[in-house]
């Protein structure tokens, strides 16, 4: 049981870490280009890479607090998704393991990564290559919406949590009527 | 849950303890507390069966329904 505790409490720490890092690697990768390694930057990138987005450092400081603002919205949603991670690592600590509200937060992890990629996503992808390109040449504007093999893994991984939150459920549901037999 | 169960009153009725009933029906003191608050689920036969045999009673003077 301590192991569940300590492994837990590990994995809060961790994701509380990565809630206050993402943003701020965001602003280092918008302010200070070249900084943060691409790695970090998935979850924010420049958007679609086929149409001809300016570098970086030609991007005018406006336009860089605008893509920051924007850039603001996947972070937010890996944020929600660490928040009901950290709200299950408690409930792990605290023994509970199996019940109606650990169900409630993978159901909640699944269906916002789900909202987050199919919409969400494309209105971050859209908006950011607007404001990149906004100072482009006319005819040289862009706004993109795509969809790769990264968004269908989310979309997978997002499906799988909110069916394994539904099996939880029910599981949990045969669990109190045993409880419950006298 | 329009089902009351009545085992306290009959319990009080016969003169006889939970502690004793429970006992004499092969089930914990808080599985008892679990029948007689009514947060069971369920009930089994045979447990109705012991309640009845031990109290000697019908079914129907444990469990009512109001609607």
């Amino acid at each position: 049981m301590n192991k569940i505790k300590r492994t837990s409490r590990i994995f809060r720490i961790f994701f509380l870490t990565l809630i206050i890092l993402l943003p701020i690697f965001s602003a280092i990768y918008w302010f200070f280009d070249g900084l943060i390694p691409n790695m970090f930057s998935f979850m924010w990138s420049q958007g679609n890479t086929d149409i001809r987005l300016p570098p970086l450092n030609e991007l005018k400081p406006h336009i860089r607090i605008f893509c920051f603002l924007i850039s603001m919205i996947p972070i937010g949603v890996y944020i929600f998704v660490l928040r009901y991670g950290m709200k299950l690592c408690k409930l792990y600590e605290s023994f509970k393991i199996f019940t109606m509200e650990n169900v409630q937060y993978y159901k909640k992890i699944g269906y916002t990564l789900l909202i987050g990629k199919l919409v969400l996503y494309p209105i971050y992808e859209a908006l950011i290559t607007l404001a990149q390109t906004y100072y482009n040449t006319p005819g040289e504007r862009y706004i993109s919406i795509s969809l790769d093999s990264w968004d269908f893994t989310v979309i997978f991984f997002a499906v799988m949590f909110i069916f394994m939150s539904w099996v939880m459920g029910e599981g949990v549901k045969l669990e109190e009527d045993k409880k419950y037999t006298v | 849950m329009a089902i009351i169960i009545n085992i306290d009153v009959m319990l009080a009725t016969r003169k006889k303890r939970s502690k004793e009933l429970a006992e004499a029906i092969g089930i914990t003191e808080p599985n008892l507390s679990i029948l007689k608050t009514g947060k069971a689920k369920a009930i089994r036969l045979s447990t109705l069966d012991a309640i009845c045999s031990f109290l000697e009673c019908q079914p129907g003077d444990i469990l009512e329904y109001r609607s």
